[in-house]
C-alpha cells in the first residue's frame, strides 16, 4: 500500500479509531516503515487535538428560553403572503432546471423546423393553388380550354362536346368577361371578342365534326 | 420519547410534540450554527430559521431517514444559504488563495502553547463549504460518515475525502 492511499483512504479513519483490525495492521505496519507518513499522521492527531480545543461557550438558560420562545412565535404567526409566480418562477430557475427545460424545447423546435419546411415546400403550394383560385386564374383556364379544345382531334371532340359543351358554349359562360379583368389582354369588349372568336372557330369545328 | 413518534404525532397536529422535538434539538442546531456561520446572533437566527423550515415542511419527511439527519440537512441548507447571502455582502478570501505551504511542527506547537483557539474557528470558516460542513459534523458532532454523507449529499468515500482535505486545508492554513 502507497503513502496516498495511507494518507487518504486510512489515517483519518486511523486517527478517529474507526478501522477494522485488519486495516489497523496495515497502516500501522506502514507507519513504522515511512517516516514521511509517520510526521503527517503526528500532524493530523495535533490538528485533531486542536480541532478539539475550539468550543462554542453554553450560552445559559435564558439563551435558550428566549430562542425556544421566538421559534414559538414565528411558527404561531400567519404564513406569509403568497409569492407572486414571477418570485416562484426566479427561485425555481437555477441554470441545471434552465438547461434540463431548454433542451427538450430546443430538441422539439429543431426537429419541427425540418418538418415545417417540409411541408412549406410540398403542400402549401398545392393548397393555394386548391384554395384560391384568382380571378386571374380562372380566366386563363378558360383561354386554355378554348384553345385545347380547337386544337383536339376530332374523334375526341365529338365525345367531349357530347359531355361537356351544354358548359362550354353556354351564353352565361360566353358572358363572364369579368373573369378575365387583370390579365392584360385588353379591355372588357375586347377579351369577349377574343373568346367569342374561339368560340366560333370552335363552332366551325364542330360543324366539320 | 422516540424521535419518529414525535414527528408521528406533530404531523397529526400535536404541536407540543414540536416543542418536545426543539428542547431536545435546539442546542444541537444552534453549536453547529455558531460553527458554520461564525457569528452567535447569526446562528441563533439561522436555529429559528431552521426549526421553522421544519415546521412547514415536516410533511416531506418520510421517515427514509433518521429525523435528526434530517434536521440536520435542513440547518446545514439554511447555514449555506445565510454564507450565500453573506458572500454577497462580504467576499471572503477564496482558500485557493493561500499559499501552500507545509506547517512547521514549531509553528503548530506554538499555536497549542498559546491555546490560540479562536484561530481555528477562523480557519474553519475560511474553509469550502462542504468541507466545513463535514468537518463540524464529524468532529463536533460526531456523526457517522454515512450520516454525513445523508446530510451533505454524495458518498460516503467522498465524506471521508471532505473530511481528509478540510484537515490538509487546515493544516495548510494555520501553518501559514
Amino acid at each position: 500500500m502507497n503513502c496516498k492511499t495511507i494518507k487518504k483512504r486510512f489515517l483519518t479513519d486511523y486517527v478517529e479509531g474507526n478501522l477494522e483490525l485488519d486495516q489497523k495492521t496495515l497502516v500501522e505496519d506502514h507507519l513504522a516503515n515511512c517516516l514521511q507518513c509517520r510526521e503527517h499522521f503526528g500532524e493530523i492527531q495535533r490538528i485533531a487535538s486542536l480541532l478539539k480545543s475550539y468550543t462554542v461557550a453554553d450560552p445559559g438558560e435564558v439563551f435558550w428560553d428566549g430562542l425556544t420562545s421566538k421559534i414559538y412565535s414565528r411558527v404561531n404567526k400567519k404564513k406569509p403572503a403568497q409569492k407572486k409566480p414571477w418570485e416562484i418562477l426566479q427561485e425555481w430557475m437555477t441554470w441545471k432546471r434552465l438547461v434540463y427545460t431548454a433542451t427538450p424545447v430546443l430538441l422539439i423546435l429543431l426537429l419541427l423546423f425540418p418538418a415545417h419546411h417540409f411541408y412549406q415546400s410540398h403542400f402549401s403550394e398545392l393548397t393555394s393553388q386548391e384554395n384560391v383560385l384568382t380571378v386571374e386564374e380562372i380566366g386563363n383556364e378558360f383561354l386554355l380550354i378554348d384553345e385545347y379544345l380547337i386544337q383536339m382531334p376530332a374523334n375526341q371532340l365529338e365525345k367531349f362536346v357530347q359531355k361537356m359543351a351544354w358548359l362550354i358554349l353556354s351564353p352565361e359562360v360566353l358572358a363572364w368577361p369579368e373573369y378575365f379583368d387583370g390579365l392584360g389582354l385588353g379591355t372588357d369588349e375586347e377579351i369577349f371578342q377574343m373568346r367569342k372568336q374561339n368560340l366560333d372557330l370552335l363552332a366551325k369545328r364542330l360543324h366539320e365534326v | 420519547m422516540n424521535d419518529l413518534i414525535l414527528v408521528e404525532k406533530f404531523k397529526g397536529g400535536d404541536r407540543t410534540a414540536f416543542k418536545e422535538l426543539v428542547l431536545k434539538y435546539q442546542k444541537e442546531i444552534y453549536f453547529l450554527a455558531c460553527r458554520m456561520v461564525f457569528n452567535k446572533e447569526d446562528a441563533a437566527d439561522v436555529v429559528q430559521e431552521t426549526f421553522v423550515q421544519v415546521f412547514r415542511k415536516i410533511h416531506q419527511f418520510r421517515s427514509a431517514s433518521t429525523f435528526k439527519t434530517w434536521l440536520y440537512r435542513v440547518a446545514i441548507n439554511r447555514c449555506k444559504n445565510f454564507l450565500r447571502v453573506l458572500k454577497k455582502n462580504r467576499e471572503l478570501a477564496p482558500i485557493e488563495n493561500y499559499a501552500v505551504t507545509d506547517p512547521k511542527d514549531s509553528q503548530l506547537d506554538l499555536l497549542l502553547k498559546n491555546e490560540r483557539v479562536d484561530l481555528i474557528g477562523e480557519t474553519i470558516e475560511k474553509l469550502p463549504k462542504k468541507q466545513k460542513a463535514v468537518l463540524i459534523l464529524r468532529t463536533y458532532h460526531e456523526l457517522s460518515y454515512k450520516e454525513i454523507a445523508e446530510i451533505v449529499g454524495g458518498s460516503v468515500n467522498s465524506a471521508k475525502v471532505n473530511f481528509y482535505h478540510a484537515i490538509e486545508n487546515i493544516k495548510r492554513l494555520v501553518g501559514k
